[in-house]
């Protein structure tokens, strides 16, 4: 019961970004229903699984969106412990394990929200395959959201400095957004030396390459085992270290 | 005289308060061009799409350096400081001058070891014509800071100011030719693509460097002229105004 208060107060907290919400998520679909739309009518690659560029994106640009609302977890994390509110939470009668794991359960359920739009779009678009790939393209999103947004928690708890915080932040979200296959093939990264393996060890990679699979028999052959091991290797791990941290930092607040 | 260029110089020696934000957009403008642009290079024939991305985002970072003016004065104005500033011996003219020149000097001195970098991709054809550009941009980067002046003076809450600014930047940057060129857009994005100051930015900047396709007309010229020179002249009186509720002196 605990837990359902700290993820009803999270998800009413996630509103209270309104202005921010929207921004990305109108900086999202002009990404998609502007950019993608007019590059596509430059692409003319089509040998590498990419006859229509837009086609390709949408998938891709429902995954970054869902990595975006992810990241707001980690912001509020870190204003929690500037404006010192993590005291007040840590004074709540709620078990602290519960505590840690109510807050990573609404991050990915508030990113969820936040992409849903843009899922629908890319199914306008793509057309879906059967009711049960829609229910896994759901399944691998919340999976990816709940790695994504404990990751944004570890950086958020394990550094203290807010500079070096907002560093790496930056860091970590270029390696994601512009090392995975959000935005190109992986065919079309390996032609650059390294940048295959960087793909192949990308969390984003893993989620667009489940998604478009998924939704699009075009590209069900870039589903790999590698992706989805991957991705639930990922969440695993990152949900662990989120809850390690996270709790390490309570007890230092 | 004098007072001018103390406010250019306090806000030239302002230049290392945002180092991260500088750092983290110059490590971006190298990903950008040297992994994204790359990879998309692969997928279109017809077009070194690197060199016609690195131009653009040459200017798109020029653009965001000199937007940064009106997160700043929007602070100014939340933190209380232009109280302190209007305790000044100098005039109203002066000040609002200096801060805009020494704001667009900052802009320039941000963003020139990115353009460095950046002619090693694109190389050059003429200097002539680079020189000429170089002024053309320095024209709009005075009024690109002084669009940010503007929005800065309406604005002082961070979270308004981040929507108004993330609205501007969503549909000015992709429907100019920053990322792609003209004949990729659909017709009615090349109709606003026309009058959008960051297309004729890029357009002249990439005839400056003589890529391939790129040519400059005098309607990007007397745009680039018109657009700086009212700008700034509306963000002078704008910013005169909110400073203390009278016109320049």
């Amino acid at each position: 019961m605990s837990m359902l208060a700290i993820m009803e107060r999270d998800l009413r907290n996630f509103f209270k970004y309104k202005y921010w919400i929207v921004v990305l998520l109108i900086t999202n679909l002009a990404d998609l229903l502007i950019m993608a739309a007019s590059f596509s009518n430059l692409v003319t690659e089509t040998s590498l699984l990419l006859s229509d560029y837009l086609i390709f994106f949408a998938p891709g640009i429902t995954v970054l969106s869902l990595f975006g609302a992810s990241f707001i977890m980690g912001i509020e994390v870190s204003q929690e412990r500037h404006s010192e509110r993590i005291h007040y939470l840590l004074s709540l009668p709620i078990n602290r394990f519960q505590f840690i794991v109510a807050r990573a359960f609404a991050g990915a359920i508030r990113s969820m929200i936040f992409s849903i739009p843009l899922l629908i779009i890319a199914i306008i678009m793509i057309g879906f395959q059967s009711f049960l790939n829609l229910i896994f393209v759901l399944g691998a999103l919340f999976v990816l959201a709940m790695g994504l947004t404990s990751l944004s928690i570890i950086l958020a708890t394990a550094i203290q400095n807010t500079r070096r915080y907002q560093l790496a932040r930056g860091f970590i979200s270029m390696w994601l957004m512009f090392g995975s296959t959000v935005f190109y093939p992986r065919d079309v990264m390996a032609y650059i030396p390294g940048m295959g393996i960087i793909a192949d060890i990308n969390p984003l990679s893993f989620g667009a390459n489940i998604v478009r699979g998924l939704l699009d028999p075009a590209y069900a052959s870039t589903i790999r085992a590698l992706d989805i091991i991957g991705l639930l290797l990922f969440s695993g791990l990152m949900v662990y270290l989120g809850l390690y941290f996270y709790n390490r930092y309570t007890k230092t607040a | 005289m004098n007072n001018f260029l103390n406010v250019i110089e306090r806000d030239l020696k302002r230049l290392w308060n945002y180092k991260i934000f500088i750092f983290t957009n110059a490590i971006t403008f190298l990903v950008q061009i040297f992994i994204y642009a790359f990879i998309l290079d692969f997928l279109v024939d017809d077009l070194n799409y690197t060199q016609f991305y690195a131009a653009g985002v040459a200017i798109l970072t020029l653009w965001s350096f000199g937007m940064w003016a009106a997160w700043e004065i929007a602070d100014e104005r939340s933190e209380g400081v232009i109280d302190y500033h209007l305790t000044l011996p100098l005039s109203r003219t002066e000040y609002v001058l200096g801060r805009m020149i020494g704001g667009t000097l900052r802009t320039i001195i941000y963003s020139l070891p990115l353009f460095i970098i950046f002619l090693f991709v694109t190389g050059f054809g003429s200097i002539l014509n680079l020189l000429s550009v170089f002024g053309l941009l320095f024209l709009f980067a005075f009024g690109v800071t002084g669009f940010g002046v503007i929005i800065g003076s309406f604005s002082k809450e961070h979270t308004k100011l981040s929507f108004i600014l993330g609205l501007i930047d969503a549909f000015l940057i992709r429907l100019s030719t920053i990322y792609y060129p003209e004949r990729a857009m659909q017709y009615w994005m090349q109709f606003i693509s026309r009058v959008n100051p960051l297309t004729q930015a890029s357009d002249a900047l990439r005839w400056g460097l003589n890529l391939p396709g790129s040519s400059i007309t005098l309607y990007t010229i007397l745009f680039l002229v018109l657009f700086s020179i009212i700008l700034v002249g509306v963000a002078i009186r704008v910013y005169s105004r909110r400073l203390e509720g009278g016109l320049a002196t």
